[in-house]
């Protein structure tokens, strides 16, 4: 009873830092992208292995490939800035397969407007990013530039499946409303594990 | 007796419990509330905290942790609670160059606690007597390597002047610890705090000590007290470093902890 | 599977054996734990990081960290000229007190470490931890620029092992206190942050850069073969530790083969996957 509601002393550190380590919202910014861009890498194969023969698929390839070199990046990113990877990487890359089959299975309207949904999340988000990274611009200069081309040609990506009739898709407002809820959800995660 | 003749004190107001006096004021009131209170001050401690204010001290003490090269500075210490704990703590240390300085502006409260050491076996050479305003102490600078004010800086008129003190005081590296009623964080036993304090205290100070006012002094200067964060804020404006508060008993009591670096 | 070496004589060797092999064995089974682990590894890996934010106003925010960076500088002094009474006094505060005192601090000093003897220890261990980072960082660097020097990975971490482990040796005695102490729960997330840290630098130098799920099996694995070797290190009596280092060679054996063993069957799972992503390709 005297000891209760102690301890408003908050921990003393011995103030020895480890100056190797980025910071905590570099790490957290560096995985939740690479995992992004893991899980779009997916979905794009996914769409790939139902439409790679039709009129689209030279379109989804296209896409495709920007999306791997994203990917490629993130994870030298990775290994320079020494920051913990997601460790959901299996199921990402299920999900995202799943997802972009299952929508490419709906037909080449609704896995455009998959690609829409989300790319507008992820152009979102990687505003937001900027927007913490430019608190500093000096120290955070290399990723300021990656995230940047990287939010370009997600909103090209974004307007490519407008173009293509997404916004024709069957059921496309609760379609997409759907996909962002997911993706959100998925990038919560990702900032922690 | 010293006080501060300062030109402000006399046009500046300060609160003296709930009442509103003059700066110039404030100490004299203060002093007289001690003088009568002096002679039953321990046995009115035991009955106001039901003799949890020894588990409290001797918390404080262990926290402190001294060593035995400890020179340590007990302000407001009038009756020697600190003082004699300290001597305690250190009983069983090889090399003992300890000693304590018990420090008070109330002669009266420094006459208890000397019959008090003498009765319990202390020498002088390991604790001295020595009166004193805690806003201008009779101390050289960069003397003593702990300072210690338990339940008497809520007393003082000018709170940071204390705290400057205390920094001048203090070699580098010492520290410096406060223990204070301070505010609950819990409303519901906040207003059972109130109750107790407010109904039951002065009710106790009259009974035992025949004193109605002193008591309901005390529990009105415990409201006036800045909360935790507020006088930790005070402490670190001082010049003191790693300042850190732990509560007792819910918030009822705070122990502060600075240091000198 | 490779036939299974027979496995080590000696009751202590095999229990550990047993145990570690049950325990990366269980590999399928992180997968569930993944999310649970999550939480606690976010906090564990945060709580690593000391390093400062970055902040955005000017002068009296600068000033503020001067100050912290001074009581830092400060704090650190006292815990270095505190490790040399460890051997009196053990990880507490009275070995701090004794190294406060030595650099002419008073005794009191000791209220700076709140937490004590673990705070003495988590100093210890954090620059036992960044001197070997930066030890192999040379080593490295030596290795890029005269391809003889460089080693296998298995040699390579065998040898950072050991390495970090001769650093405990002079506090052995001492050793089995500082472990208790950072078991109790309070300390347990610094402990193992610690350990992460020190397993992750490992496998980074060794030429890890895998970005999947590897990176956290490589590292659980190498924290696990870090740890019994500590334990069996406290109780080890042989001249400069000998056994302890034929235990470690044992263990990292233990973990190519295991390795080896899942990598083959990793052809497995790529049949089984291209299996289902057949169902999903149109043929036409």
């Amino acid at each position: 009873m005297f000891r209760a509601s102690l301890v408003k002393v908050p921990p003393v550190r011995s103030g020895v830092r480890y100056a190797s380590r980025s910071s905590p919202e570099v790490d957290s910014i560096i995985r939740v992208d690479h995992a992004g861009e893991l899980g779009a890498d997916r979905i794009y194969a996914g769409q790939m292995a139902v439409l790679g023969r039709t009129s689209v698929g030279p379109l989804i390839q296209h896409m495709w490939d920007q999306e791997k070199e994203h990917r490629a990046k993130f994870e030298d990113l990775i290994n320079k800035y020494r920051v913990r990877p997601t460790a959901l990487v299996p199921i990402w890359n299920v999900t995202g397969f799943v997802l972009g089959a299952g929508s490419a299975l709906l037909g080449p309207k609704a896995a455009m407007a998959c690609t829409v949904a989300v790319e507008s999340v992820i152009v979102d988000h990687y505003n937001d990013q900027l927007r913490t990274l430019m608190s500093d611009p000096d120290a955070n200069k290399e990723l300021l530039q990656v995230i940047q081309k990287f939010r370009d040609d997600e909103q090209e990506h974004h307007d490519t499946g407008i173009d293509h009739g997404a916004e024709n898709a069957p059921f496309y407002k609760v379609f997409t409303e759907g996909i962002k809820l997911g993706c959100k959800a998925a990038i919560a995660i990702s900032k922690v594990t | 007796m010293s006080y501060m003749k300062n030109e402000e004190d006399y046009s500046r107001e300060t609160h003296f419990g709930f009442e509103t006096v003059k700066e110039s004021e404030k100490a004299e009131k203060v002093h007289s509330v001690f003088e009568v209170v002096a002679s039953k001050y321990d046995l009115m401690n035991d009955a106001m905290s039901f003799g949890i204010h020894r588990i409290w001290k001797d918390i404080f003490i262990r926290r402190l942790g001294p060593t035995a090269d400890t020179r340590l500075l007990d302000v407001a210490g009038g009756t020697g609670d600190i003082a004699f704990r300290f001597l305690n703590y250190l009983n069983a240390a090889e090399n003992l160059n300890a000693c304590v300085t018990v420090c008070d502006i109330n002669e009266a409260m420094l006459d208890v606690g000397r019959l008090r050491a003498k009765k319990l076996g202390f020498s002088s050479e390991q604790i001295s007597w020595l009166q004193g305003d805690a806003e201008k102490l009779p101390v050289n600078d960069a003397s003593f390597t702990a300072y210690t004010i338990a339940f008497g800086i809520r007393n003082v008129t000018h709170i940071d002047r204390v705290l400057e003190e205390a920094y001048r005081v203090l070699k580098p590296g010492g520290r410096f610890m406060c223990l204070e009623f301070s505010q609950l964080n819990n409303k519901m036993l906040q207003w059972m705090y109130d109750q107790y304090s407010f109904q039951v205290i002065p009710v106790m100070g009259q009974l035992i000590a025949e004193q109605w006012k002193p008591y309901q002094y005390l529990v009105e200067s415990i409201r006036q007290f800045p909360r935790q964060e507020d006088f930790k804020s005070m402490i670190q404006n001082a010049g003191f470093c790693q300042v850190n508060y732990e509560n007792l008993s819910f918030g009822i009591v705070a122990i502060h902890s600075g240091f000198k670096l | 599977m490779q036939g299974s070496s027979a496995l080590p004589t000696g009751s202590a060797d095999t229990i550990l054996t047993c145990y570690f092999i049950n325990f990366t064995n269980c590999v399928p089974s992180y997968y569930y734990k993944v999310s649970c682990l999550g939480y606690r590894l976010r906090g564990l890996w945060i709580n690593r990081r000391h390093s400062s934010d970055t902040t955005q106003d000017g002068s009296s925010s600068s000033r503020e960290e001067d100050g912290t960076k001074q009581e830092d500088k400060i704090k650190n002094e006292i815990l270095r000229a505190s490790l040399p009474f460890v051997h009196k006094h053990g990880w507490t505060k009275n070995a701090i007190s004794e190294g406060a005192q030595a650099v002419g601090y008073p005794g009191t000093a000791h209220g700076l470490f709140p937490q004590g003897g673990a705070d003495l220890i988590q100093y210890f261990y954090v620059t036992c931890n960044q001197e070997l980072a930066e030890a192999l960082k040379n080593e490295t660097k030596a290795a890029a620029a005269d391809p003889s020097k460089c080693k296998q990975p298995a040699v390579f971490i065998h040898d950072a092992v050991q390495k970090r482990l001769c650093m405990i040796i002079p506090y052995i005695s001492k050793w089995p206190q500082a472990l208790a102490i950072m078991t109790l729960p309070p300390n347990v997330p610094a402990a193992l942050a610690n350990v992460l840290t020190l397993v992750d630098d490992i496998c980074y130098y060794a030429g890890d850069r895998s970005v999947d799920f590897s990176w956290y099996s490589r590292r659980v694995a190498l924290a696990g073969i870090y740890k019994m070797t500590e334990l069996y290190m406290i109780q080890d009596k042989s001249a400069n530790f000998e056994e302890t280092w034929h235990f470690l060679g044992r263990r990292i054996e233990d973990a190519s083969q295991l390795h080896n063993y899942l990598h083959q069957s990793g052809e497995v799972s790529q049949v089984a996957k291209e299996g289902v992503t057949a169902a999903f390709i149109t043929v036409c």
